[in-house]
């Protein structure tokens, strides 16, 4: 019989094949056929002897008498892996192997625990930021007024402006008709602000002013627009203010095509902020009253968490209706949450009389 | 087995226990070598199959699972009979007893010799179960699963998780070393072979 070591690897697929498939043998030349057959008589052989193991009588019974006993058991959790990964590879290694699902549970986890870990810490709770601001207002106490940020620049302001929504029209002298959201940072609960209750002093004349009592004419007339005059939002609307005090500025865009609400500022803003002692005490205060607009801005979002660190800024400024206005948004962001802004609200009509206006004006 | 899948029909499953039964004996005998514990094997792969009931899904393929359940059975089992070391009545004696290759249980008058004239003498079938005992695991279990259980080349490829074409030459290898093994009782083996 042929030594299948001399066969060749296409011999020895060729036998392989039909050992798998018998029709094949048909196609085996006489030296393989032979080799295939003996395999083939042998495997028969084995198999006849295979089948021919006694098997108890009463296994049968008893594998039945078992699976009934299991069925009758507390059903338990299935034992071993899926079908389709139980066939190759059922066994105790395999049943020890960690699920796939293992480090994605974990991934999963430790998310979650950043998640509320940054959730969790003062920068991101408002209630700790109101319980830590009395933290905040000791911590500021000796810092000067806010400097000017990058973004404080006039143009930005006046874009920041024109991209308000228009102010109600109806804005009137009475602070605003309840209901009516009225952008307080427009108008002042509709009264125009007087001038003598401002502190901040009219820009000096010389260079850094020399375009400020031009402009604050034109603010005055403009005044007139509906929405009264309230604390400026905006620098233009602010003696002394960088444009005033001639500090450059991109050229305006669309000025003229301010809404009506915006144009009021200016008026007011003469009247609000009153001039500084010089040019630079000016900038300062122009970008407070720009601070504090941002600050409402914040508060009216919901964003009192980042509004009251600005309030508490500003109710050390050396102007008293600006530090009002931050009283007063401190008070009412307590009392967005919930607590008793009336500590606020008195500090503030203790700088600033007709404060109450506004704060009726914004719980509206 | 699909109506036992889905619907638990415990008479389905009688009948795979009644179909399966005896080639899962045999095919765990030839590993675990003692009857007694073999039999409590088989057992628990039904137990094991029955508590997989939730996780099959009808494909065709529970001899598949069958088998796979008994040879990962039948491999723990080898793991922990090297601690054992006891005589098995299957178990060739290898020398033993002064009578080399003969098992204990053919030593003495087994229940297990065929008496169907038709069937293999019983020197032949011990020749060829002691050939079988004598192959090495990875085809052994290849020969007996395609001989007890009458599996094909795809479905013990699938069961190992190894390829066609391993599964054929490792029962190539199989069945050349019990044509050796059985050379002298093969009129056909002229003597002229080499292997």
């Amino acid at each position: 019989m042929t030594d299948p070591s001399m066969l060749s690897p296409e011999d020895l697929d060729r036998l392989e094949d039909a050992l798998d498939d018998p029709r094949r043998a048909a196609e085996l030349p006489p030296a393989l056929r032979a080799l295939h057959d003996r395999y083939v008589h042998i495997e028969a052989q084995a198999r006849q002897a295979i089948e021919a193991t006694e098997v108890p009588p009463d296994l049968e019974a008893r594998i039945l008498g078992a699976v009934r006993r299991e069925l009758e058991r507390v059903p338990v959790p299935p034992e071993g892996p899926r079908p389709e990964t139980t066939t190759p590879a059922d066994n105790e290694v395999t049943r020890r192997r960690p699920r796939w699902w293992m480090p994605l549970l974990a991934v999963a986890g430790a998310a979650v625990i950043v998640l509320v870990w940054t959730k969790t810490t003062p920068e991101a709770d408002p209630a700790r930021a109101i319980e830590s601001r009395t933290v905040h207002e000791a911590e500021f106490e000796a810092e000067p007024l806010p400097a000017a940020a990058p973004d404080d620049a006039p143009a930005t302001t006046r874009e920041h402006t024109k991209a308000r929504p228009p102010v109600a029209e109806s804005q009137g002298a009475a602070g605003g008709r309840k209901g009516e959201r009225v952008d307080h940072d427009e108008s002042y609960g509709g009264l125009p602000l007087p001038q003598e209750a401002a502190t901040v002093e009219e820009p000096a004349a010389g260079g850094g002013s020399r375009a400020a009592p031009a402009k604050r004419k034109k603010r005055r007339a403009r005044r007139s627009a509906p929405g009264g005059g309230l604390a400026p939002d905006t620098l233009d609307d602010v003696p002394g203010a960088p444009a005033a005090a001639g500090v450059k500025r991109p050229a305006a865009k669309g000025a003229s095509s301010r809404a009506p609400g915006t144009e009021s500022q200016q008026g007011r803003g003469a009247a609000a902020p009153e001039q500084a002692a010089d040019g630079s005490q000016e900038d300062e205060l122009a970008l407070s009253w720009k601070t504090l607009a941002r600050a409402d801005r914040d508060r009216r979002r919901g964003r009192c968490d980042r509004a009251e660190p600005v309030y508490a800024k500003l109710t050390r400024a050396g102007d008293r209706r600006l530090a009002a206005r931050a009283h007063a948004g401190l008070g009412l962001c307590a009392e967005a949450r919930g607590g008793d802004g009336a500590s606020s609200f008195a500090r503030a009509r203790a700088l600033d009389s007709q404060i109450d206006a506004f704060i009726d004006a914004e719980r509206n | 087995m699909t109506a036992f899948a889905d619907d638990g029909d415990e008479a389905a499953f009688a009948e795979l226990v009644r179909r399966y039964h005896r080639p899962v004996f045999a095919f765990l005998l030839r590993f675990v070598g003692n009857r007694a514990r073999t039999e409590e094997l088989t057992q628990e792969v039904f137990v094991r199959l029955l508590r997989m009931k939730g996780r099959y899904r009808a494909t065709g393929r529970f001899r598949t699972l069958v088998f796979s359940v008994a040879r990962n059975l039948a491999i723990d089992e080898s793991r922990r009979a090297k601690f054992r070391r006891h005589l098995s009545l299957d178990a060739p004696g290898r020398g033993r007893d002064g009578d080399p290759g003969r098992s204990l249980g053919e030593r003495i008058a087994g229940d297990d010799v065929p008496v169907d004239d038709a069937a293999l003498a019983p020197t032949l079938r011990t020749r060829i179960l002691e050939a079988v005992d004598e192959l090495p695991d990875a085809q052994r279990e290849v020969f007996l699963m395609r001989v007890a259980g009458g599996m094909s080349f795809v479905e013990i490829a699938e069961t190992l998780e190894i390829s066609d074409n391993t599964v054929k030459s490792r029962m190539r290898y199989a069945l050349e070393k019990l044509r050796v093994a059985l050379a002298d009782l093969d009129p056909r083996e002229d003597g002229k072979e080499t292997g």
